[in-house]
Parts: structure tokens; C-alpha cells; sequence
């Protein structure tokens, strides 16, 4: 109902959670698409998006700062990999949101990726990426080793760029080990 | 002695037939197994998307309804027509596992004014006219297309031609250049004075279905005379 957005047992903890992090959604259903994009609204965060297609999504790409992501595995005009390898080297946190698992390609380059099966609810997920957020920027400012920290590098720098040299070298990423 | 030897080979020839036909109809077994294992991921695939979509579902139409009733009202409205799509797939289903493809365009907005045509039946018989090729819808885009053509019906019951007993319905359709361009038509409806500022939450839907998932393009025009869209829609993403 209109009136339960404040106060209510559901919204508890939410206040404040991404604390203005622009998030980029992409999920070509529009329906999840729609209860994703509140549910980072209601949790203070930036929306990109949500984007339905790779191209949408490449296109929010070069034209925003994305600082993290939630991402869908199979879209309108093909499966997620383009966008989460060009996220994943940039160093933007990202969880999988899909009812299958990952693309084999994905699942082999990036082990340890977290994933969230379908259906989960939104604020969970939500919580998920916080955690995901906080241990990537600790990672990074132990890779970075003196440069300059605090800035969650946008997707279109390239890895080098972005000083996540330290963080690239190391086979796996520690981040994200658990499914939802 | 000679009788003896056809005997034997006589037997191993039949041995060695009945070896392969064992092994065929095992490799037969194992095929059907493994369809059958196909099938069942797919299904429960599909029925965790389905829970995906009507969770989202609720928790949209909670935020945007004014009232419990309100709420109950659209969301059974969508989960129907969500509801009736899948039924025109599973009825194209046969018992032997083949898909006969008979979601068309036609059937599917047969289905989504099913709740309407006792409307129909007060007035003009004609209220509702759906025109085109026939055309035959993929899963993928069913839903989508389901829940868009929904959203219309549901906003012209409530605002436009199908809220008054005269108003008038023509949607109509076809094919040019790979795309499908189908027009919503409303007339001699309630009248329309301006054109509304803001999108509601079931024209982002459609909006975010059309362009988003289909990849096609949407125009809404609205006419003192009554409410119309245009939607164009690539051919090769509707049989998807």
C-alpha cells in the first residue's frame, strides 16, 4: 500500500544502505527490474538503469559512474558477459541475479563471483552487494599500496588506469565466495 | 557336422542381433532420459522466473495501489494475464513432447480481452475489433507482449473506451520491413482533455516491456477523441 513504505517491519534497515553508491541494474524483466530500481531507491542508492539489453547497459556504461552492479544472465539480445568483464576488470563489485547458473565462459574466469538465485528478495541482495562493496574496497586499498584511495574506479577506466594492478594479479578475487 | 556349424553360427548371428538390438533400444532409453532431464531443468527454470516475476509483481503493484483492494485488484489482473499466456503455450504442448506453436497474436489478445467481452456483450457487439496476420508469438516474447496488451486493456477500463458502454476498441497490425507495427485505437471513450504529465506505473511497464525487452519502439498519442498507441516490434525478436 501507499502508506507502508515508512516505519514498516520491511523497510527496516534499509535507510541509508548505499549511502548514494550509483548502481547499475540490468535485468530485461520488468517487472523485477522495477521492484530492483525501488528497492535501491528506498535504500538511498543511485539507479542506472535498469537496463534490459547489453547494448542499454554498454551504453549506461560509458555514459555514468557505475560503482556497483546487479546483473541479470540472460538478456534480450544475448547473455550478460560483455558487461560483467567489462565491469568485473574495472573493479566494480557485481552480483549475478539469475534463475540459472552462469554462462560456463563467466563461471570459469571468474570462480568466485556471487551470485543470487531467483527469486530473492531485493533488500537481500541489496545487503549482499553492501558486503560485497565494503570487502572489494578493503581488497583495493591493499592492492592500490599507497595510491590514491576512497574512489571506486568508473567501468570505462581500463584495469591499469584504475591501480587495481595488485587486485588483477591475484588468480581469484577473494570476494563474494556464498550464493544467496 | 556342417548342420551343426550353421547351428552355431545360426546362434551367434542371432546372439549378436539381439545384442544390438538391446544396445539400440538402451541408447533409445537414455535418450528419452536425458530429453526427459532437459525438459524438467527447463520447466523449473521457467517456474523460478515465473515466481521471479510475480514477486516483483506484488511488490510493484503494493507500492503503487492506493488501497487493499486496489492492490488485489491490479495484481490479479496481472498474474490472469500472466496466467492466460502460459496457457496458450502449454496448450501448443503435445503429449508427445512436440510444440505445435499456436500462441498467436490473434489468440493472445482474444485472451487478454476474454475479461472484457462481457463488457462487449451489453453494447455494440463490434466494441472490440482485433485485425491482422496471423502471427505466431515465441515464449520469451509472449509474456512480455501478454503483460503489455494487459496493461492497455486495464488502462482503457479504467480511463478510456472501455470504461463508457459505447467506447470503442480497434487494435490492428502488420508487417513492414522485419517489424510488427500494431496500432491501439480508442474512440468514442470518456474524451480526453490533455495529454497527462506523468507516467504511471503501468505505462513504465509497458514502456520498459516494448523498448527494453523487445527491443522495439513505443509512441502513446492521446486525441480529444480518444487514447491510441503505436508499437513497433522487430519480427525476430517476437518468434524468441
Amino acid at each position: 500500500m501507499a502508506n507502508a513504505g515508512h516505519g514498516s517491519d520491511v523497510s527496516l534497515g534499509r535507510d541509508a544502505l548505499l549511502n548514494q553508491v550509483s548502481v547499475l541494474i540490468v535485468e530485461n524483466e520488468p517487472f523485477i527490474a522495477l521492484d530492483l530500481a525501488t528497492a535501491v531507491e528506498e535504500a538511498r542508492g543511485k539507479v542506472i538503469g535498469p537496463a534490459g539489453s547489453v547494448r542499454e547497459a554498454l551504453m549506461l556504461i560509458q555514459q555514468h559512474l557505475v560503482q556497483a552492479a546487479v546483473l541479470d544472465v540472460n538478456l534480450s539480445d544475448g547473455d550478460v558477459t560483455p558487461i560483467a568483464e567489462l565491469l568485473i576488470e574495472g573493479g566494480v563489485p557485481v552480483i549475478f541475479y539469475s534463475g540459472l547458473a552462469l554462462p560456463v565462459a563467466l563461471r570459469e574466469r571468474y570462480p568466485s563471483a556471487s551470485i543470487c538465485k531467483k527469486p530473492t528478495p531485493p533488500v537481500q541482495l541489496l545487503h549482499k552487494l553492501v558486503a560485497l562493496m565494503a570487502t572489494s574496497q578493503s581488497e583495493m586499498e591493499l592492492g592500490e599500496a599507497g595510491g590514491k584511495s576512497g574512489e571506486t574506479p568508473a567501468a570505462k577506466e581500463s584495469p591499469a588506469e584504475a591501480g587495481l594492478v595488485g587486485r588483477l594479479e591475484s588468480p581469484a578475487p577473494k570476494w563474494g565466495t556464498r550464493a544467496c | 557336422m556342417t548342420t551343426e556349424l550353421a547351428a552355431f553360427a545360426g546362434l551367434a548371428l542371432k546372439m549378436i542381433q539381439d545384442a544390438s538390438v538391446l544396445r539400440a533400444s538402451e541408447e533409445r532409453l537414455n535418450l528419452a532420459l536425458h530429453r526427459q532431464e532437459m525438459l524438467t531443468r527447463e520447466m523449473s527454470h521457467r517456474v523460478k522466473n515465473l515466481f521471479a516475476i510475480a514477486i516483483g509483481m506484488v511488490s510493484i503493484s503494493a507500492k503503487s495501489a492506493a488501497t487493499p483492494q486496489d492492490m488485489a485488484k491490479t495484481l490479479l489482473g496481472r498474474l490472469n494475464a500472466l496466467a492466460r499466456a502460459h496457457d496458450l503455450v502449454l496448450r501448443g504442448l503435445q503429449a508427445n513432447g512436440q510444440i505445435i506453436r499456436e500462441a498467436t497474436l490473434t489468440r493472445l489478445l482474444e485472451a487478454i480481452f476474454q475479461p472484457y467481452t462481457d463488457l462487449a456483450r451489453t453494447g455494440d457487439p463490434k466494441r472490440i475489433v482485433i485485425s491482422g496476420p496471423d502471427l505466431v508469438i515465441g515464449e520469451r516474447a509472449l509474456t512480455s507482449l501478454a503483460l503489455v496488451l494487459h496493461e492497455l486493456a486495464t488502462n482503457a477500463a479504467k480511463y478510456g473506451a472501455l470504461s463508457i458502454g459505447e467506447g470503442l476498441i480497434h487494435v490492428t497490425w502488420q508487417i513492414e520491413a522485419g517489424n510488427l507495427l500494431l496500432r491501439w485505437q480508442e474512440r468514442k471513450g470518456p474524451g480526453i482533455e490533455k495529454t497527462p504529465t506523468s507516467e504511471g506505473f503501468g505505462s513504465i511497464l509497458v514502456r520498459r516491456s516494448i523498448v527494453g525487452q523487445l527491443g522495439g519502439e513505443l509512441d502513446y498519442i492521446w486525441k480529444p477523441e480518444g487514447f491510441s498507441a503505436f508499437i513497433s516490434i522487430p519480427m525476430e525478436r517476437l518468434s524468441s
